[in-house]
Formats: structure tokens, sequence, C-alpha cells
């Protein structure tokens, strides 16, 4: 009897005062947001939301809305006055333009963090040129942008370990002192949104957009990979001829040994160990022969030394860490030594090398 | 047959009403008294959490099944341990109120920003009034259905291994800027509410004591699980500066069907909140019921609770409930060591006594 | 008390059972001469009432047409009576199933059982010739199995009584004969078998039946109610069978099994709550068959109780649970409806449930055009109107199947009545007002007993080794013969004794 009392009380008591409510088609739960440099000096950031609506007769569609603003908060509040919705965050992906990436992300990203409606999910993106472009710009092959990019990046996301973001780790990276995070790039046109490649950090500045080879090989360096692909183009040194190879079914192994003698003296060796099938070869090379299969598996070593070396040259020139060098560091050193170091100064003059090692598994159905 | 508390439901009441409002915080609370590779720290604690419950096992052994009342009021008349046991009613309630408290404003903050702390006030503590109505019998068979109902969720945590990584532990031990003894009393009071299991004496069946360190290894086996994996999938920086790195742990979990899940753990963990919130109210019953048997346990009950929903309508800040827990945290912890330690002394002079006794006859 | 319950046990196992009534009658010494004027008296105006006189009213018989069982009557009695005289009455009592009866009342109950009432000169005779109409033996309605025994009780408790003896051919079966009910004279038949059911809970529940102070009780439905411990709760707290099988089963895992005259369903104690989610197909299949269905039913009733709950919940607070694939249909089903969730859901289980009342009142050929209108008219017309979306259809109808897979047709029912509660609750404080419920109903069930047994056994107080029969069916070679706590409650009688 007293449950029954009890939850009449109870009921009398949320009938008399409860808001609150997100009823799910009263609200614009923002797709996707991109920030931007606003040509505005009084309001720096330029804001712009997309988000799906739905009309009475069942019809879908987004809706994108535009706002200058002094902090990201002060853009909400404004952008809330623009809609007959109620404007919520939502698991989206979230946009940063160029330029402001290379001022630095952080503080701008702190801000709205604070918000546990914008989810540890929510993807974050570089775009080449105004974020607010690609989310606006009426592409005729792609009917909703955010959508389109939100497939899109998962997409790359299985594909390139790297390459997958969110907001969470985004920051894990950055909070964590020997590794610097990575976004993807994206660049629009007219017609189409490509992806570029990975945009690399130096803490939360963006300083270099990698092309979409040196991702792939950036791709491998930092992780073991299953079932990934690799695209190349070898240079045979006796004919001289350029052939594409393909391959595709990568499962590697990565491996990183570091040498300390002294702080000054650091060796970092990266062994690579690839598992692969060939799915394209448009050399002349008959990869029935097991002699041509060696020599193949050594082009494909010789490409993947020279052009890890490469990349770990521009990184080191930008001082930019997304392999997490600094973390094998770190954990090769004393608590004491490594706070001494200045990782930042030690890194663009450290020895790094690569050492790769191919085995072709299927060299493919024909001869 | 008078109903008896069985070793499995003690075991799992001890697991359900040890403090779980601190395991939000629990990851960042180790990260920042111990530096890196905190959760070491726990395994410290656990340690002097067994030495704790090892004392009370052993008045059990000692007092022969006798509750801690009989055992003090032969020594001490009952009018001088009143203000002991008017300052243990206090914190006790206090320590209720303040984890009720800071549950609903972090629910609050969360989910529902709108809607007004008393209605989840009054919503609580109705579920606690209906669990102490029907008495530990009761609670400890609620436990038994609450436990059920949020230990699935441990398993959601497989979801997150693969963001799991070892180097993010660093090979630095416990380095960092630790505050060793107010971090380790903070760890602490994630233990706190085994200290109840003092008044079970007459409630139990035999060879129950064993229970509470089973109940206790639970607890601290999730725990462990938990910030475990918590320092390999936050970096620890991050770890420092994120308040509940636990609910940013379950944010990330995604099944297929459900995106967001914390949105309803964070809900189901109200469940082993509201058992801390009744244990401890219990407990504060128990010595009222002590100090005046007269009055109805009803009366006493309604009393505790209402006395319970008043302090905790009394901090408003998030920040101001968290400043009182600590306080209230340290005076249990200090009930936790010292009301063992008091009763085993007196057990020693009775037991002097006794033999004096007996060799004068 | 020890001493006390010793008595108690020796009373009623050394008195075998069908007379408990007699020897407590005899014991009485005011009771009423029994007489054929008073006889006459108390019961004239009966319609079917047959008076006969024998050797020039040497004779009396008395009997309700409408009771006896004619062939009977004329072997008996009439035939016998015809041919023996005045001198060879002994003869006749040697040979007929006669029974001296000395009390007024004892002669009013018998007729009233079907009996014929004989009086000579000074001495009443009962002779058993009762033949009351009864159903036969059919498949149960209600509790259908796909294999397995398909006979079911009837309203016969004689029947019934035949039902169970068939499959317990056993000595220590014991059958405890009451009456419930100042006018109706209701029999309620309390059965057991001796060492396996624990005679503490047998007492009790004589002591309870015996206790109750009612005009008449029409079904088993009624007597159980009127013993719950908790009679304000939702849940039935016996367990109600119309299936002889599962009687049985019941009375080999140490329960009391009770039948009510004139009621199909027999009711069993204690019961738990899992009892209700049993069937006795989970034992007539493989065991990892059984296992699934059980955990199957257990689905069910989370779906029934929070799937409408948690639509709401999501829909009204917790849009960010939505993955962003699904996000858009809901948003499209939901925007032509022009009121908040709750309405809208409550609405729908209202008319589901109007529905399903409506079947179950109508006959079958109705019923199903019922179905048609409720399934496609209802359904699709509200879609189209928008009064509805087409989402919420859906997740209503998935927790209306999933309630009609709870194999007991009562706590179906209770469930499906509960799960209002929890969309109330969803409603107004979305996952927290779930959680909420969910507590208090996980602690109104954990309060709950049934004569003195928890509810919620094996779960709480856990029992790991009565969860292979109760949470899951385990094979057969790892099933205990007994759930622990009986056992354990055996030990402790003869302990105490």
């Amino acid at each position: 009897m007293q449950i029954r009392i009890g939850v009449l009380i109870v009921m009398c008591f949320l009938l008399a005062g409860c808001g609150d409510e997100n009823i799910i088609e009263e609200l614009a739960i923002l797709q996707s947001v991109s920030f931007d440099v606003s040509e505005n000096d009084q309001y720096p950031i330029k804001t712009t939301v997309l988000f799906p609506t739905v009309s009475k007769e069942g019809m879908f569609d987004t809706k994108t809305l535009t706002v200058n603003g002094k902090s990201t908060k002060d853009s909400f509040f404004k952008l809330q006055n623009l809609t007959n919705l109620k404007l919520v965050g939502g698991q989206g992906t979230i946009l940063f333009g160029e330029e402001l990436a290379k001022k630095g992300l952080i503080h701008f990203v702190d801000n709205f963090t604070r918000d546990p409606e914008v989810g540890t999910r929510s993807k974050f993106v570089l775009v080449q040129g105004k974020g607010d472009k690609l989310l606006t710009t009426q592409m005729p092959d792609v009917p909703d942008n955010a959508e389109y990019l939100y497939t899109f990046l998962e997409k790359v996301g299985a594909e390139n370990k790297i390459l997958n973001t969110s907001k969470f780790r985004f920051f894990r990276d950055y909070y964590d002192d020997g590794i610097d995070p990575v976004l993807p790039v994206f660049s629009y046109d007219d017609r189409i949104i490509q992806l570029r490649g990975a945009g690399i950090f130096k803490d939360d500045q963006y300083v270099k957009c990698l092309s979409l080879r040196e991702t792939q090989i950036l791709n491998y360096l930092s992780g073991d990979i299953k079932n990934g692909g690799l695209i190349l183009s070898i240079k045979d040194r006796e004919s001289g001829e350029n052939s594409q190879l393909m391959l595709s079914g990568i499962n590697s192994n990565n491996d990183v040994k570091v040498n300390i003698k002294n702080s000054q003296d650091m060796r970092v060796e990266l062994s690579l160990d690839l598992k692969g099938s060939v799915l394209e070869y448009t050399g002349t090379m008959d990869l029935s022969d097991p002699e041509n299969q060696k020599r193949l598996e050594k082009q494909v070593e010789n490409y993947l030394n020279i052009h890890a070396k490469k990349l770990f040259h521009k990184m080191q020139i930008h001082q930019a860490d997304p392999i997490g060098i600094g973390r094998m560091i770190r954990n090769h050193l004393s608590y004491d030594k490594w706070k001494e170091m200045k990782w930042r100064e030690v890194y663009p003059d450290l020895n790094i090398k690569t050492e790769a090692k191919v085995d072709l598994v299927i060299i493919g159905k024909t001869k | 047959m008078k109903e008896r508390l069985h070793s499995i439901q003690i075991s799992i009441l001890i697991y359900m009403i040890q403090n779980q409002i601190v395991l939000f915080s629990l990851p960042r609370l180790t990260a920042e008294s111990y530096g890196t590779n905190g959760w070491l720290g726990l395994i410290f604690i656990y340690v002097l959490v067994n030495i704790n419950i090892m004392l009370i096992a052993i008045i059990y052994k000692m007092g022969k099944g006798k509750s801690i009342f009989e055992i003090i009021e032969t020594m001490i008349p009952k009018w001088v341990m009143l203000p002991v046991y008017l300052f243990i009613i206090g914190t006790w309630i206090g320590m209720a109120s303040m984890v009720m408290k800071m549950y609903i404003l972090i629910i609050k903050m969360f989910f529902f920003p709108g809607v007004p702390v008393t209605l989840f006030i009054v919503l609580i503590t109705y579920l606690c009034f209906l669990l102490l109505k029907g008495g530990i019998y009761h609670i400890s068979k609620a436990s038994v259905l609450f436990f059920i109902l949020t230990i699935w969720m441990i398993f959601l945590f497989i979801y997150l291994i693969p963001e799991f990584d070892f180097t993010r532990f660093t090979t630095f031990y416990l380095k960092g800027n630790t505050d060793f003894m107010i971090g380790s009393v903070h760890v602490y009071s994630a233990f706190l509410g085994f200290e109840i299991s003092i008044l079970f004496f007459h409630m139990v069946e035999k060879k129950w004591t064993k229970s509470i360190f089973i109940g206790n290894l639970m607890n601290m086996s999730i725990y462990c699980i938990i910030t475990f994996l918590g320092y390999g999938f936050f970096s620890f920086n991050q770890l420092l500066n994120d308040i509940y790195p636990v609910i940013t742990m379950l944010e990330y979990i995604e099944i297929p069907f459900l995106a967001r899940v914390e949105n309803l753990i964070f809900s189901f963990l109200a469940f082993r909140v509201i058992l801390t919130i009744v244990i401890y109210y219990w407990g504060a019953q128990q010595i009222c019921r002590n100090i005046n048997s007269r009055l109805k346990p009803n009366y006493w009950m309604l009393i505790i609770l209402t006395v319970g929903i008043f302090i905790s309508l009394i901090p408003e800040t998030l920040f101001d409930v968290e400043k009182w827990l600590d306080r209230i945290s340290y005076f249990a912890i200090g009930i936790a060591w010292l009301l063992p330690l008091f009763v085993l002394c007196i057990l020693y002079f009775q037991n002097l006594m006794n033999r004096g006794n007996s060799d004068a006859n | 008390m020890g001493l006390f319950r010793t008595i108690v046990k020796k009373m009623f196992l050394s008195n075998d059972t069908e007379d408990v009534n007699q020897h407590s009658a005899l014991k009485l010494q005011s009771y009423e001469k029994a007489s054929y004027q008073k006889t006459l008296a108390e019961i004239e105006d009966s319609f079917d009432l047959v008076q006969r006189s024998f050797f020039q009213e040497h004779i009396h018989i008395i009997y309700f047409d409408s009771l006896v069982d004619s062939q009977k009557l004329e072997w008996e009695i009439l035939a016998p009576l015809r041919k023996t005289s005045v001198n060879n009455l002994e003869e006749f009592f040697q040979q007929s199933l006669c029974k001296p009866v000395y009390s007024q009342q004892e002669i009013i109950n018998g007729l009233l059982d079907g009996y014929v009432a004989m009086f000579v000169g000074q001495d009443a005779y009962l002779i058993n010739v009762s033949g009351l109409e009864e159903r036969s033996i059919t498949e149960s309605a209600t509790e259908t199995v796909i294999n397995g025994p398909h006979d079911s009780f009837n309203e016969a408790i004689k029947t019934n009584v035949s039902l169970i003896r068939r499959r317990v051919r056993s000595s220590r079966l014991r059958m405890v004969k009451l009456s419930v009910g100042e006018i109706s004279k209701t029999k309620v038949l309390l059965i057991y078998i001796e060492g396996i059911a624990d005679p503490h809970s047998v007492n009790d529940l004589k002591k309870r039946i015996q206790a109750i102070k009612i005009d008449s009780i029409t079904d088993s439905n009624v007597l159980i109610q009127i013993l719950d411990d908790h009679p304000n709760s939702p849940f039935p707290q016996f367990y109600t069978t119309e299936r002889p099988d599962v009687a049985v089963a019941k009375l080999y895992d140490g329960k009391i099994i009770g039948l009510v005259d004139d009621s199909p369903n027999i009711f069993c104690t204690p019961s738990s709550f899992f009892d209700f989610f049993k069937s006795p197909d989970d034992y007539n299949q493989r065991w990892i068959l059984g296992t699934g269905l059980r955990i199957l039913r257990y689905i069910a009733l989370i779906l029934t109780l929070v799937f409408t709950a948690f639509y709401v919940s999501i829909t009204t607070y917790h849009y960010e649970m939505v993955p962003q694939s699904l996000l858009q249909s809901i948003m499209q089903s939901r925007s032509k409806v022009p009121f908040p969730p709750l309405i809208e859901a409550i609405f729908l289980e209202l008319v589901i449930e109007l529905l399903r009342e409506a079947g179950a009142r109508l006959p079958t050929k109705i019923g199903q055009t019922i179905g048609i209108v409720g399934g496609i008219v209802i359904g699709q017309a509200a879609v189209e109107a928008g009064i509805t979306s087409n989402i919420l259809i859906i997740v209503v109808a998935v927790s209306a199947i999933a309630s009609f897979v709870v194999p007991n047709y009562i706590m179906s029912s209770s469930i499906r009545m509960v799960r209002f509660l929890f969309i109330i609750m969803a409603g107004f404080l979305g996952n927290i007002g779930i959680v909420f419920t969910l507590g208090l109903l996980s602690i109104h069930l954990s309060g709950l007993t049934n004569l003195n047994s928890p509810y919620l056994m094996p779960i709480s107080p856990t029992f790991f080794k009565d969860w292979l029969d109760s949470i899951v069916r385990g094979p057969f070679y790892k099933i205990k013969k007994q759930p622990v706590l009986s056992k354990k409650l055996q030990n402790e009688g003869e302990r105490e004794n």
C-alpha cells in the first residue's frame, strides 16, 4: 500500500515540476560544425553548423547556419536565435579551417569539451581552405555534405589506422608528451570532396599536410596493421623502367628499438615487417620465378626505406611526431632524464632508421 | 526460522555498499596522488582496507558474536558514549547525504541540467525509505538484484580494448606531482562502506567474516580493471585533466544499436549509490535504536531520512559538495579505524578482568 | 517448541488423512444426534431430494437425485435391499459401503457430497454412491505444450487426485483435506510428499487455510489471493497450473500443491518468481534448447518492461543515444506526430490492451476479426493519420509479443501492467525514470515472500546450485534432486527434533 501512496506522491511531484525535454523532432542535432577564422576582427571565429531537418510531410533536408562570434559559446548562443528548433550538440564531425588550425586548436577545442553534449567520438577534420565552404557548397553528386563526410571518414578510418580520428584521440595524443595528434585533411571544389592526406601537428598547431603516399607509409610506421593496402611505384635499377605495384591483405608488424648511450647520442631503429599479397603489378618481371619475387620484395623494401627516411626528415623539420617516437624514448629513460631533456629540441636531430622487411605471400592468379 | 544473512549475500552486500561515487574519478585520483602508474597505489590501499576488515573480524571472534553495543556497554555507561554515538550518527548521515547530492549533481551536469535537485533527492530518499523499512534482510536481498542489474556493465569495457595501449602506461613508477597522504585518503574513501559490517554481528550465519574480504576483493578487482584500463586508454596528462575519466570511458563505448551508452549506464549506477546511501542510513538507525530503543525504529528512520534530506540541501555547487564529502570521508575513515580499535581495547580489558575474576574464584 | 512440533507431526502422520474430519468430529462430545426427521426438516423444499422407505418404514433413505449416480445407487443399495429381508439386514451392512454416522452435521455434509443417508431405527449411515457430472479430461487451453502429456485437470477434485495419484506411485504421498467457506464448504486438498516437503510449511499452510473466515470461494485463484503474504502486490505469488505433470514435478521439488474442488487450477507453494517462467517444454527438450528458451523468456521479460519506455525516454530526452544512422528514420517517423512521445506511446499501448482484452472475451471466431481490425486498420491508419509513428508501432508490437512469451498468463498480465509505470516514468525523467522504476520494482520483488519463502529464490538469497533448475535449465545429470533451501530446512527440522 505504501508503495502505491509513494508512487502517487512521486507522480504529483513529477507532474508539478519537470521541464528539460528534448523531443527528438524538435531538435536541431548538429551533424557537422565548422570553425574558421573570420574576416571580422571583433568576432574572430566563424562558425557554421549543419543539421538535418524533417518537414511535416516527412521530407528530409539539411540546413546550414553561419555566424561570427567571439568564442564558440558566443556563436552557439547567436545560432540559437537563427532557428525555430533547439540547437543541441551531436555525434557528428567537427571541421577546422586550415588557417585556424595553424594558430592552434587547444583553447578552442577545450571550450566545447566542457559541454557533455559533444560526444567523445565526434570526428575532427581539417579542411584545406574554409571549413564552412565545404559544408555549404552544393555539390551535384553529394546530397548531404555532412553525411557524406561522415561516411567518408568512417571509410578512411577503417583503411588507415592513423586517420581514424575522434575528439578523444585528438586530446589523448595532445596531452601525451611523446606524441602529436594527426587529423585527416580534406579539400573541396564545386563537384566533390576529396581526401588530401594526414595533417600533422606540433602540439595543437597544424604544420603540414602529408601527401596520400606519405600518409600510407606513416600509417605503417605508426603501428601494427591488419589487412591493409599499399600502392607504390617502383623503379627498377637495372632496366630503369617504372612500374606500379599494388599490395593488399597486408599484415604488418612494427617494432621500435631504442639505443641510448647518452642524451646526445640516441638512435631509433624502426623495423617494419610486412606480409602481403600482390594485387596488381605492371612491371615486366615474371613473378612466378622465385628469383624475381625476391627481387620485387627487395625493391619494395627499398622503396619503403627511402620514403620512410624522407618522411621522417620532413616531420623532423616541422618538429611533429605523429608516430610517437617520443613515447618510445620516454619508456627507455628514467623519469628525471626524460623531464630534463627537451624533447621538442632533441627530436629534429634524432637519428631514425627504418628497416623494412617484405614478404610477398601470394603473387596473384596469373603469371 | 529467523532469517540470517548468509555468506554470498554478505559478499555481494559489501561489494555493493562500497562507495561508488569515487569510482568515476578514481583513475584521476590515483594519478594525482601516486603519479604515473598510479593504479599500483590501489593495491597499497587494498592492503590497508584488509587490515581494517581484519580488525572487525577479530572483534567478532573475540566477542563471540555479541553486538558491539553489548560489548561497549558492559564497560562504559551509555551516557558516556552518547557524544561518540552522536558523532558517528552525524558522520554517517552526512556521508549518505553527500554521496547522494554528489551523484545528483553529476546527473544534473551531464543529463538533466534543468530538473530541480529536490526532485532527485525525493526520489532517491523514497527508494531508501522502502529499503530501510524492510530492514537489513530486505536490503541484502535487494542488493543481490541490484548487483545483477549493474554487474553486466563491466563487460561493456571490452569495447575499449582496441584503444588500449601499454606504451601509455610509461615505464615510470609513481612519479610526478604526487600527493601521497591526502590522495590516499581520497582513494581510501572509495572503499568505505565496509565498516558498517561491524553492526552485522548478531544477524549473520556463522563463518561470515570471510565474505567481507571476498566482497572487498570483488570491489577491488572492479576498481583495478577500470583503473588499469584507464591508464592504457588515456594518456597520463589527459587523465589528470579529466574530472570524471570513467564517465569519459563510458562515453567512448559505442555498441551497434546504441551510442553514448554512458547515458544509460550512469543511471544504472544509481543502484550502487543507493545502496551506499542506504547502508549508512541503516548504520545510523542502528545506533539510534541503541541510544533509545523505546522509540519505534520506523520513527528513527523517518527522523534520519529527514535530517539527511536537509543536510543534502545545504551545499549548492559540485565543488562545495566535493569539499564536504572530503571532510566527512576523513571522519568516516577515522571511525572505520578507531571504532574497531576502541572495541578491541574494551574486549582486551574485559578478557583481562574475566581472567582476574576466574583467578580470584 | 520442538516438542510441540513433534506432537503435531505425529498427529497428522498417524492419521491417514481422509478421515481427519471424522476424527475430530468424534472427539467433540456435544454433537447433535442424527435423525431422519431433523434431516428432512433441514433440507426440505429441494427439487432434487428423494426419500424412500423400505420394510414398512423401518429403513429410510434420503439422497439428492442430482448428486448420485443412479446406476451405482441401484447396484449398491436398491438391489441388495430388495433381496434381503428385515432380519438379514446385518448381512446387507456387511457387504455394502455403509459408514455409521452420529452427528446431524455430518449427515447433511454427506448428503451434499452425494452420499445416500440411510436411517435404520436410531442409527444413521452414509453410503457413497456419488456421481457428479463432470467435464471429461481435455487438453489445457491456457498452458499448451508441444511435447509432453496433454491431459489437464478438470473441475472434479476426485479426478484431479487420480491424475496425481497415478503419477506418484508412492506411499509417501500425503493429502490433507480441509474445507473453506462457511456456506460453500469447498473442499481444499493439500498434497505433498512426506520426506521431501518441509513439514513446517505444511503446518503453516494448513493453519492459514483453517483460519480463513469467508462465506464462499469460487476458485483456487480466489483462495490464493486470500492466502497471499502480500495481497497488495501486482504480482501473483502462488504458482497455479492446470497441468498434472507440472503439479507432480512441483511435488517432487518438495513443494506443496493445493487442489480446490470445482476448480481446474491447482496452486503450489512455496513458489518463486522464476517458476512463472518455466514451461514443461523446457524439460521435454534437450537441455541446451531448454536453457535457450528460458533465457529467451527473460529477455522477453526485459523487453516487455522497458522497450516502449526506452523508446519514450530516448525520443524525449536522450537523443544522443541514437546512432547517427538511425537518427534520420526516427526523426522522419516522428515528424508528423503532433503529440509528445509519452502520450503517443500510452495511447498505442492502451489500444493494444483493448485489443487483447476484447480478444480474450470474444468467441474465437470473432476474436480473429478483432485481430485484423486492430492490426491492419488501426495500425495502418494511425500512422497515415499522423497520430503515431511507424517506429513506435514496431516497438509496441514487439513488446506486446514479448509479453505473451511469458508462459503464465497471470504473470504476463502483471508485467504488462507494471510496464505502464515504466513508460510514464520514462516520459518524465528519461533513463533515470526507467532506472528508478526498475529500482522500485527490484525492491518490491525482493521484499515479497510466498509462505515465508523469499519470492526471488534462488537469486536472492543466492543458492547457486539451484540456478541450474530455475534461471536456466541445466542437464539432468547436474540438477540436484531437491532445492538447497528445502533440504536445509529439513535438516534443521531433524536436528531440532
